[in-house]
């Protein structure tokens, strides 16, 4: 397979994968961009050990984190210079709330879900935008996440329970509000 | 109002909103953007190796103009040892 038939199969998914972490075009476009240039670095390394699409999944889904990391510890060191505070609870949300997927009468809601979902940790977060929102069933996002489905089982209703909770916590803060 | 805020909590229909999300087709100059950046990079990178052969370079010759200048200095150092015999016989 060529480079330009890898990225005509699969740039959609990474494109639409790197939206559902970032919520933001201008960032997922950057992120499919890294993905591509990492996998045409990589593809005559690949040894086949996973599907290409798993494997194309797992990049995008690691360059999508690093990429919050990222916003997260510069966020973190501005801060940190200002009030030289070590240990700030951080969470990342998108500059602008710009998913092109979302329809408008469901703006708001989605947003409100994403900033709980943003909030959860990265592996919870993996398992609900897998299972959740690319529909993937439950042995394929264990063979992505390259844990056993008994684990992705337990991992999968720790991150609903915790998602669940973040959402009533924003719901009864918007009540007080 | 509360039945709203019902909703917003459950998760059952935090997750049915999340599955009507479409799926979207990105930009049509992204592959040529990616292009761009592989090829950058690559650009990168040959000069990066051209900046490290010139450093490299730059060091072998100050060596090797320390270690000559140094021989030099040696060899003075040495011939300042030699005993120098003089021939000029004073009694002539």
């Amino acid at each position: 397979m060529t480079f330009e038939e890898i990225y005509s199969e699969y740039h959609s998914m990474v494109y639409n994968l790197a939206l559902q972490y970032l919520q933001n075009v201008e960032d997922a476009e950057e992120i499919t961009q890294d993905v591509f240039v990492k996998v045409y670095e990589k593809m005559q390394g690949f040894q086949q050990k996973s599907s290409l699409k798993t494997w194309i999944y797992r990049i995008a889904i690691n360059q999508s984190l690093d990429h919050l990391k990222g916003r997260k510890s510069q966020k973190k060191s501005f801060l940190a210079n200002i009030f030289t505070l070590e240990e700030l609870p951080l969470k990342w949300e998108p500059s602008t709330f710009n998913h092109p997927g979302v329809e408008m009468e469901q703006k708001e809601a989605c947003k409100k879900i994403f900033e709980a979902i943003n909030q959860l940790a990265d592996q919870q977060k993996t398992a609900i935008i897998l299972l959740k929102l690319e529909n993937k069933s439950q042995i394929e996002t264990a063979e992505i996440m390259d844990m056993q489905v008994k684990a992705l089982e337990s991992l999968f209703y720790r991150a609903k329970n915790n998602l669940e909770k973040l959402l009533k916590e924003k719901d009864e803060y918007g009540k007080r509000v | 109002m509360n039945m709203e805020n019902a909703s917003n909590t459950n998760i059952e229909q935090a997750f049915e909103k999340l599955a009507k999300i479409k799926r979207v087709e990105p930009n049509e100059g992204l592959y040529e953007k990616t292009l761009m950046k592989i090829h950058n990079k690559q650009q990168i990178s040959i000069l990066w190796v051209k900046i490290a052969a010139c450093l490299l370079a730059v060091f072998f010759a100050s060596e090797v103009y320390l270690i000559s200048k140094k021989e030099i200095k040696n060899e003075q150092e040495v011939s300042l040892l030699i005993t120098r015999t003089n021939n000029i016989l004073y009694h002539e």
